[in-house]
């Protein structure tokens, strides 16, 4: 009972923050219901009186049927197979909030810079300075009036992650970001329009476990560009490949080249060059929430980068340990035997003393 | 006691898991709760004794040191000697009632947790657990360097959904009947330490921000077939050509989409914008491109040199001794002609002074004396060797003796005859007049 007040008065709570839901994802708070943030996100992204019509024509609809929870569940799948079926009709509407920590090296700032000019629908902001409060980038993806965030947090002026997230309600994906190669590389001959949309292209593998499921949704929010977005260029000319290798995700940027350059007039012949940048994601954990909530997933194979430095280093140490014991070892032997020996009757000390 | 303590003290995750997993194994909390409920309504039966029948706390704590396990085990020793006959078989009545003390049980928690209402109801009860599972599990999901919390996936579904909660309601209760069963199994099989996907709650997730079931036009995403899993991620060549080959495999569909659903794809050449890279970069690139192709020409031609220098040697060895052999010749048969001369006419004969330049062309040749056509012929050829410097010189150089020779002296300032060409053999001749030299085609008939 006491759960079903609740999501109500976050419905209520979201309705009169003009449909801005607040602080779902600020840890320690009691979790909503999946209904309230369904609808929530829903004003989010839409914003129409249409939409919230059908939201309360839904919350009349459950009313009843509280009781019967088999059957209520069953409602909650159709309200959101609706939901769905209006988005049908709209055309769809990302942004994403580009920004990174502080602390970023150079090829980490050139890295999301890449990001920025291969995706037209980004906003980039400010360094966040706070490490703790990642929480402010849901406010300040508000601001921007982004529903996505693309975080680039920097540890130890060498490790990288990537957060993507849907800003107000989650899901959020945390992932360690290793091989970074940049546009600027000389080795990536490629060109391509600047604002031109990409075709998103995923491997077999991401159809075959629901964590990948659910990545390649957020990636498909966050990387492909939305028809309506602004700086947009006309027409198709690269490709951004997501392939899952190694339990890793690999991605690449090619530029699609229509014709063959050795024979212009010859008949078209697709290839590919390289545009770049290069990077490959591993994911540690996805959250309910935005930058936090509940974990939904953890990768068991994740090991972080800096226990792996630690390792390296405690073998090193452990070669140098083992020869300062064997060195002590000696010295502890040789004072043994002396004192085996005892003490030498004709030492100096006996006979002159 | 001690144990119950202990298990209080314990970590979150340890909590955590004992109040959501209801399951046969018995969590040693609940377990410890149920004692302690069956104390206060059987005051007889002691403490110890109560405890002694439960499954060992190990079963479930099974990254706990190793000196606890011990520990237990010792206690439950000591413990058994204190049960009194009548304490066990009233333990055993509770313990066939489980269900109701379970309900006990659970109400007790969920005062603690929340301002649920004393609701008997069993499903109730249940969501109430796992809410306050999902509290600690809120705390804890901040921070990502905590430890691993292991928990059963099927338990760890409350997050969001009523349905989901559902089922896990019917999981829970399924184990809840398994468990009055259950409960005397001692060696009941400990959980499996597993890291947390939650499928359902991944599930619901990806329900709701749902794009790929948009038209493609408004995602322009596609799955390629192409499967990864046998490529070896350390091999960047058999890598690299995987992704170039599944973005390739995506891109015919893709125009055909776009096509379909009047999306322009191919930049026309005459559609110009801003580039992604700037012309100063794409120049950078041509000039280090080309850079590259004159740098790989350079080290194949110097490769080149090197193996020849290698040879070098030997061919320039036999060169020398090939020279050598030739001169030994040629010295031979220029010998053998002039003997041949002094043996047979006399040095006076004008005709013979150009027979013999044939003679001895021919010797330098190679060729037998008589042979005259094949001589011609050899030197005709392409392939026929120059004539060496001496024997050109012999030939065709004016007089001999180097400069002093050309010098007069006294004979010649008393010579007044000028028809005669200085230090020429024949004096005798010039009272006769130049020797007429045949014609080309004449000469060549003689011989």
């Amino acid at each position: 009972m006491s759960s079903l007040l609740k999501s109500a008065n976050k419905r209520a709570d979201a309705k009169a923050a003009n449909g801005k839901s607040k602080g779902k994802g600020k840890g320690g708070l009691p979790v909503t219901d999946v209904i309230s943030a369904e609808q929530d996100m829903a004003m989010e992204l839409d914003g129409d009186e249409e939409e919230e019509d059908i939201a309360e024509e839904e919350e009349e609809e459950e009313a009843p049927s509280k009781k019967q929870k088999e059957s209520k569940g069953k409602q909650v799948t159709k309200s959101s197979a609706a939901g769905g079926a209006v988005d049908r009709t709209k055309p769809r509407k990302d942004k994403v909030l580009l920004l990174s920590s502080r602390n970023t090296t150079g090829r980490m700032r050139h890295f999301m810079l890449d990001l920025q000019a291969l995706l037209p629908h980004t906003k980039k902001d400010a360094k966040l300075d706070s490490r703790q409060s990642l929480y402010l980038l849901n406010e300040l993806a508000d601001l921007h009036s982004c529903n996505n965030s693309l975080f680039l947090e920097a540890r130890r002026h060498e490790d990288l992650y990537m957060w993507l997230a849907r800003t107000p309600n989650g899901p959020s994906v945390k992932c360690h970001v290793q091989n970074i190669h940049t546009m600027d590389e000389l080795k990536m001959t490629g060109n391509c329009l600047k604002g031109s949309r990409g075709v998103v292209c995923f491997d077999g593998g991401w159809d075959q476990d629901e964590h990948w499921k659910l990545m390649k949704e957020l990636i498909t929010h966050i990387f492909s560009v939305p028809k309506t977005s602004r700086k947009l260029k006309p027409f198709i000319d690269h490709v951004l490949t997501f392939s899952l290798l190694d339990n890793k995700i690999w991605f690449r940027n090619y530029q699609i080249v229509e014709k063959d350059p050795l024979k212009p007039s010859g008949p078209p012949q697709t290839s590919l060059v390289e545009i770049g940048p290069r990077f490959v994601l591993t994911p540690i954990r996805i959250f309910e929430g935005s930058f936090g909530g509940p974990t939904v997933y953890e990768n068991p194979e994740f090991i972080s980068p800096a226990a792996t430095r630690a390792s390296i280093k405690r073998d090193q140490g452990q070669k140098y340990r083992r020869r300062q014991e064997g060195m002590s070892d000696k010295a502890d032997r040789v004072a043994q035997q002396q004192e085996d020996l005892g003490e030498d009757e004709l030492a100096r000390d006996q006979v002159f003393a | 006691m001690a144990q119950k303590g202990r298990q209080s003290t314990g970590s979150q995750a340890g909590k955590a898991e004992s109040i959501a997993a209801p399951s046969p194994a018995a969590t040693p909390q609940t377990k410890a709760k149920q004692a302690a409920s069956s104390k206060t309504s059987t005051p007889v039966v002691p403490v110890k004794a109560a405890k002694a029948p439960t499954p060992k706390p190990e079963a479930v704590e099974e990254n706990d040191e190793e000196w606890q396990d011990e520990d237990s085990e010792a206690e439950g020793d000591e413990e058994d000697d204190g049960v009194t006959e009548e304490g066990m078989q009233r333990l055993m009545a509770l313990l066939q009632k489980e269900n109701a003390l379970d309900d006990f049980d659970m109400a007790q928690l969920g005062e603690g947790s929340d301002e649920e209402d004393e609701d008997n109801d069993e499903d109730e009860d249940d969501e109430e657990d796992e809410d306050v599972e999902g509290d600690d599990d809120a705390q804890m999901a901040g921070d990502d360097d905590k430890d691993d919390v292991s928990e059963k996936p099927a338990k760890r579904v409350r997050i969001s959904g009523e349905d989901e909660v559902q089922a896990a309601d019917e999981n829970d209760l399924a184990l809840d009947d398994l468990e009055s069963n259950l409960s005397v199994d001692e060696d009941a099989v400990p959980q499996r330490k597993v890291t947390k996907n939650n499928i359902p709650a991944l599930e619901v997730l990806r329900e709701g921000i749902m794009v790929s079931n948009l038209p493609f036009g408004e995602h322009l995403t596609l799955t390629s077939h192409e499967d990864h899993s046998e490529v070896d991620p350390s091999d960047d060549l058999k890598r690299e050509l995987a992704f170039y080959k599944q973005a390739l495999s995506v891109v015919d569909k893709a125009k055909k989409l776009c096509q379909k659903s009047d999306i322009p794809f191919t930049r026309p050449t005459d559609y110009y914008a801003e580039m992604i890279k700037s012309d100063a970069q794409m120049a950078r690139l041509r000039s280090n491109l080309v850079e590259e192709a004159a740098s790989i020409k350079k080290s194949e031609q110097a490769r080149k040199q090197r193996d020849l220098k290698k040879y070098g040697k030997e061919i320039q060895h036999e060169k020398l001794k090939q020279r050598l052999q030739d001169k030994k010749g040629l010295d031979e048969r220029l010998r053998g002609v002039k003997r041949k001369r002094k043996d047979g006419a006399d040095l006076g004969d004008d005709k013979d002074g150009a027979e013999f330049d044939v003679a001895l062309d021919n010797a330098i040749e190679g060729k037998g004396g008589k042979g005259g056509k094949g001589g011609k012929d050899a030197r005709d050829g392409k392939d026929a060797p120059r004539i060496p410097r001496h024997a050109r010189d012999s030939k065709y150089r004016m007089g001999g003796g180097g400069k002093r020779s050309k010098e007069n002296d006294k004979e010649s300032t008393n010579d007044f005859n000028f028809s005669k060409g200085k230090g020429g053999p024949g004096g005798a001749k010039g009272a006769k007049g130049k020797p007429s030299r045949p014609g080309k085609s004449r000469r060549a008939n003689r011989r």
